[in-house]
């Protein structure tokens, strides 16, 4: 226990340059980027065209002006005292925007993870149970064109389907929990598919192996080894991939959020980058960049749970 | 080996339903969510919900100096426009101003009460005009509110009486009631704001048909009947409209009744309303609007600063075709830097003679060939086909001796090289938001107009200028008009910008089941708004 | 009680053409004795052995019969098969190292077979340390709770052992018992096979190139080459006279007789002499053996198939 804590510990100590290092990256690639927050803002009305006093009045208020370090070092303050700013362009709190859209963002990851993990158990163990069958031959070939089919595609087709034609989902809003069935299907099935095929092939990698002559032997049943004896063998790459698509999810994710008009943290992403809103960016790629780490670290705690070898050190 | 082929198949129905599962109770809850089924033609009571949906938020809420877009009737102005384009009273009754138009005195309308139960009386007018004040570049996702264009050298307001009250100048002000139009004019019962900023501290009252219920942010916006409303009341209580950001899932949300119209810019692109439109169910309100299209040549250190070259750009290219190819024929070409929303305006020839092009072009390039770095904002692409028109122009520009290259850039590229006088030509569109067409010609026509400069035209005409001069002094009406007409005749041949055609904002609704969508004045109104079956 | 194979042939179809690992074997085994089968890697051997348990891979074509007390094997379904597994005859992987699964420790892989014999989780579990004390592990609880590669090799094979005993079978198959040991161990080995002959008579089924393991262990040999029995006979007999010239060669080549290496190299399956498949390596080979292939003959407890013995 001690030990895991210390893991645990050490891993949390890592993140602090990492995150100090994306921050300063995308402060960074601020400076690269064309584009002026102080224009963006003063010209939000397309019909408006600002003055050059307006701008650098602007500028200076926003504090635009000085050099990049300070800017970064002046943010990086507000951090440790709990505050990421406020937007450059419509001056709201960035913590206060992100956690109202965290809710949005977080119910539809967990539930793609949700998705991406049943399927991909159920999935992956149907398949190399019934191995060069009907069902896993037919099964891949499905498994390799819905892999192939765009995100945005699959939603599509969703809303004509389930909205449209049958009437029975919503097209979008994120308004009760029906709304979220579509987005979360789309979001997962991709990585679903790709968890179905890691674990299939993991397992039957596993199956080759002579502890399982060895359950064989003492008379247990194909799904019965699958389940109490290669599964646990077979997780740790679906595992690690699953976190990784989680780790992305919880960033938010884009396209799905605008097709389903779904407040999430990825549609503010976009909206911060197109408008230069480096503030925002910058609240953005914290929050995603601890919600990666912490989540990588989750996939480490149960690798290391899988594989005792990893656990004690072995 | 049969049994294992029972099995495998055993499997996949398991897996075909654990995927189902996931989607397993949005059957039993939808019915209650779903407000309209199509089977259920049962006549519509008083407590329906009217859902509609746009592709932007209505009601940006305390960090918009207008807190919603008036569309959604929450607040009403002093002025507004008739179908003309005319001045019209909506809160203010009549007006008169004295001889040098120094003084405006307007008389208010009586018996208006805001939402909150308040009366509307000359104080409160007073008060909102304390807070124009305060709004030097009042930040608006719609109109930014400056004062300063809007009501030049403003003294202040005063109440004369309950019901009247004077704004004066420190110089004539002859086309006020054009400035003053709808947003310029907005009337909120006072406490709401800040005293210093003029910002909203709490979501404002105001006195128009509906109350704004609740603001769920970049979801929908509740908007429920006002009772005390002064006008003709509104005759669907409740109606939310959301907010749908992708063209398909707005087209989907119709099909499947899930709303029963759009509104709002860039509501439905043309292709996705034709498809709808072979469908009986639903019907286009198409109605004009304050925006038109427009090419801008960057004339600084180029040659395109010779009016010849300018006049073998828009000769070269064929407005009725892009309209009628590519706008599916709802908009209306035109060479006129005014808006025909304007009351000023005047409809003026729109010419395509690709020969006549060719040979003034030829006059000005001799035999050189020049090249020309033509962009647009990736934000157009969503209200309708530019790319592919840019890439038209293209085509007619090579014949001319152009030789044309189509980028769509993001907004802040846009931003720091139009700045840095970068983009050779840009495509974008212009909403004539005040109807004074001085006010509009002057921002190109003028040798200092703000497009002129910021948009490195370079147009440059002395006489152009007393002109101008002239129309932002007059006090005379007529005159005035003679003045917009010289102008916009003088801006048809020497094209300081390329106006390409007149924008119209088609909205599509679902005609079995609603009805007002066609009695339009400047925005859908939408108290007109009514069930097919009311009982 | 008896296992008696008759006329086993293994084909293994591989996209370089069909490998015939097991070539028309008639055995007889008896659990009243230890039978040894030994032979150079590749001989078909362990092939020979997971046959009987029917744990072939799917690409194996097997013909010929395989009677446990007269009850027929190679007909049985996979389900009736896992019945005879374990309970009937079970088996001691090669490579005790990976043959105990990495992930599950090795009490809980031990209680399995417990509990798939019908017994409560408690039951179970106290017959798990029972056995591993009787198993000669000093701390069965430790032993229990670990994993397999906190396990030494030696202990692996003895946990793989209890594996194997505990539901009681009738047979047991090792396979390759003391490969990858060292001498220490493989004497350990032999003595917990001992013991658990005498403790259990269990009939024992050694698959071994452990020559010294099975003179001390087996009371029956079979040698095997190139899929084909060439020679059996009780231990004694065979170590003392060996008939055929292959079994002579695996004899002289062990270490305290002089370590003779053999000459030549058993054939690819793929490519086998006609005649008697041992010919070209063969000393004693003659024109009859290259062109026919020797028939058994039996004699005395034994029998051999070699053309100096027609």
């Amino acid at each position: 226990m001690n030990q895991t804590l210390r893991y645990i510990g050490k891993k949390l100590l890592w993140t602090i340059p990492i995150l100090l290092g994306i921050t300063l990256l995308a402060f960074a690639l601020g400076l690269i980027a064309r584009g002026d927050p102080a224009v963006n803002r003063a010209s939000a009305d397309p019909d408006y065209i600002p003055t050059e006093e307006e701008i650098q009045a602007l500028r200076e208020e926003l504090g635009l002006d000085d050099p990049v370090l300070i800017q970064y070092g002046r943010w990086l303050g507000g951090v440790l005292r709990g505050d990421l700013g406020r937007s450059l362009i419509d001056d709201k709190p960035v913590l206060d925007e992100l956690l109202r859209l965290l809710p949005n963002t977080l119910l539809l990851s967990v539930l793609a993870l949700a998705v991406i993990a049943a399927a991909g158990l159920l999935g992956g163990i149907c398949l190399s149970l019934f191995r060069d069958s009907f069902l896993d031959v037919a099964g891949r070939v499905v498994l390799v064109f819905l892999m192939s089919v765009p995100g945005f595609c699959m939603a599509y087709f969703m809303i004509w389907l389930f909205a449209q034609k049958l009437r029975v989902l919503p097209t979008s809003g994120a308004d009760g929990p029906e709304n979220f069935i579509m987005p979360c299907l789309a979001v997962a099935i991709g990585s679903a598919c790709v968890v179905i095929r890691l674990l299939r092939s993991s397992i039957l990698g596993e199956m080759g192996k002579n502890y399982v002559l060895t359950a064989q032997a003492k008379g247990l049943r194909r799904g019965q080894i699958i389940l109490r004896h290669v599964l646990r063998n077979a997780l740790t790459p679906s595992v690690t991939y699953a976190a990784n698509a989680f780790g992305g999810l919880l960033g938010g994710s884009m396209i799905t959020e605008s097709v389903f008009s779904i407040p999430g943290i990825g549609s503010y992403a976009l909206t911060a980058i197109s408008k230069r809103d480096y503030t925002a960016i910058q609240g953005y790629v914290l929050f995603t960049g601890f919600a990666f780490v912490l989540v990588c670290l989750l996939a480490d705690l149960i690798c290391a749970w899988l594989n005792p070898k990893i656990r004690l050190g072995g | 080996m049969k049994k294992q082929r029972l099995l495998s198949l055993l499997a996949g129905v398991a897996l075909t339903l654990s995927l189902a599962a996931c989607g397993g109770p949005a059957p039993a809850q939808t019915p209650s969510a779903d407000p309209a089924p199509a089977q259920s033609a049962a006549a519509h009571t008083e407590d329906d919900v009217l859902v509609l949906a746009g592709a932007r938020t209505l009601a940006p809420g305390l960090e918009d100096v207008y807190f919603s877009h008036k569309l959604l009737g929450a607040w009403e102005p002093l002025i507004s426009v008739d179908e003309d384009g005319n001045p019209m009273g909506v809160l203010a009754e009549s007006w008169e101003r004295n001889e040098d138009a120094t003084v405006w005195t307007f008389h208010l309308r009586q018996g208006v009460s805001f939402q909150n139960g308040e009366p509307f009386n000359a104080g409160v007018v007073v008060e909102n005009f304390n807070r124009y004040k305060l709004l030097e570049s009042g930040y608006s996702q719609y109109t930014t509110f400056k004062v300063n264009d809007l009501y030049p050298g403003l003294i202040g307001c005063e109440k004369v009486d309950d019901y009247t009250v004077t704004v004066s100048f420190t110089d004539p002000v002859p086309r006020l009631l054009f400035n003053m139009k709808d947003t310029a004019s907005c009337i909120f019962y006072p406490g709401s704001w800040d005293l210093e900023t003029g910002y909203f501290t709490e979501q404002p009252v105001g006195t128009g048909p509906y109350m704004i219920q609740k603001v769920a942010e970049d979801e929908y916006v509740d908007i429920t009947a006002f009772d005390g409303y002064w006008g003709e009341p509104a005759k669907i209580r409740n109606i939310r409209v959301r907010i749908i950001t992708d063209p398909q899932a707005r087209y989907a949300a119709l099909d499947s009744e899930e709303i029963m119209g759009v509104l709002d810019l860039g509501a439905m692109p043309a292709a996705l309303g034709d498809e709808l439109l072979k469908d009986q169910r639903f019907a286009m309100a198409v109605h004009t609007s304050n925006i038109t299209h427009f090419m801008l040549l960057k004339g600084e250190g180029t040659p395109f600063s010779d009016m010849r070259l300018r006049q073998a750009v828009s000769l070269a290219i064929d407005r009725q075709l892009i309209v009628d190819q590519l706008w599916g024929g709802y908009a209306m070409p035109t060479q006129n830097l005014v808006n025909r929303m304007c009351p000023d305006w005047v409809g003026l020839p729109v010419e395509y003679d690709m020969e006549r092009a060719k040979e003034l072009a030829a006059e000005v390039l001799g035999d050189t060939r020049i090249s020309l770095d033509m962009y647009t904002r990736s934000l157009y692409l969503d209200r309708g086909p530019y790319k592919e028109m840019m890439e038209y122009i293209q085509s007619q520009l090579a014949q001319i001796g152009i030789d044309a290259t189509v980028n769509v850039i993001d907004s802040s590229t846009y931003s720091e090289m139009s700045k840095a006088g970068e983009l050779g030509a840009n495509f974008m569109t212009h909403g004539m938001s005040n109807l004074n067409a001085y006010h509009f010609m002057n921002m190109y026509l003028s040798s200092t107009g703000s497009y002129n400069q910021s948009q490195h035209l370079a147009y440059n005409n002395p006489h152009a200028d007393e002109l101008l001069k002239e129309m932002s002094t007059t006090l005379d009406d007529a005159r005035f008009h003679e003045l917009a007409v010289e102008l916009q005749e003088i801006a048809n041949t020497e094209l300081p910008v390329i106006p390409l055609f007149y924008d119209t904002s088609n909205l599509i609704y679902n005609q079995a089941q609603i009805t007002g969508y066609d009695t339009y004045r400047d925005h859908l109104d939408l108290s007109r708004l009514a069930w097919v079956d009311a009982q | 009680m008896e296992l008696c194979i008759q006329d086993l042939c293994v084909n293994f179809s591989t996209p370089s053409g069909t490998i015939p690992a097991v070539n028309h074997v008639s055995l007889t085994v008896s659990s009243q004795q230890v039978t040894g089968i030994i032979g150079e890697t590749g001989s078909g051997k362990s092939v020979l052995g997971l046959s009987i348990l029917g744990l072939l891979q799917s690409n194996a074509a097997v013909s010929g019969r395989i009677l446990l007390d007269g009850r027929e094997l190679t007909g049985l379904s996979q389900r009736e098969l896992c019945a005879v597994r374990g309970r009937e005859i079970a088996l001691v992987a090669q490579n005790p190292a990976t043959s105990l699964n990495p992930g599950v420790r090795v009490g809980r892989q031990i209680e399995e077979v417990f509990r798939l014999a019908g017994e409560s989780r408690a039951e179970s579990r106290k017959h798990t340390l029972e056995l591993l004390e009787q198993l000669a592990f000093s701390q069965p609880e430790r032993v229990a709770r670990a994993y397999p590669f906190e396990l030494s090799g030696g202990m692996c094979q003895r946990a793989l052992t209890a594996i194997a005993v505990a539901a009681r079978p009738r047979w047991i198959i090792a396979d390759e018992p003391t490969k990858g040991l060292d001498a220490v161990v493989r004497n350990q080995v032999y003595d917990t096979f001992r013991m658990v002959r005498e403790h259990y008579h269990v009939g024992f089924l050694v698959i071994t190139h452990d020559l010294l393991l099975a003179r001390k262990f087996c009371d029956r040999i079979v040698v095997m080459y190139c899929g084909r029995v060439l020679e059996t006979n009780t231990a004694r007999e065979l170590f003392e006279h060996p008939r055929h010239p292959y079994t002579r060669g695996l004899i002289a080549s062990l270490p305290h007789l002089g370590m003779k290496p053999m000459a030549g190299f058993a054939p690819a399956f793929t490519d086998q002499p006609a005649g008697c498949v041992f010919h070209p390596r063969c000393p004693h080979a003659r024109e009859i053996c290259r062109r026919e292939a020797p028939g058994t003959v039996y004699c005395g407890e034994g029998s051999v198939c070699c053309h100096g013995f027609d």
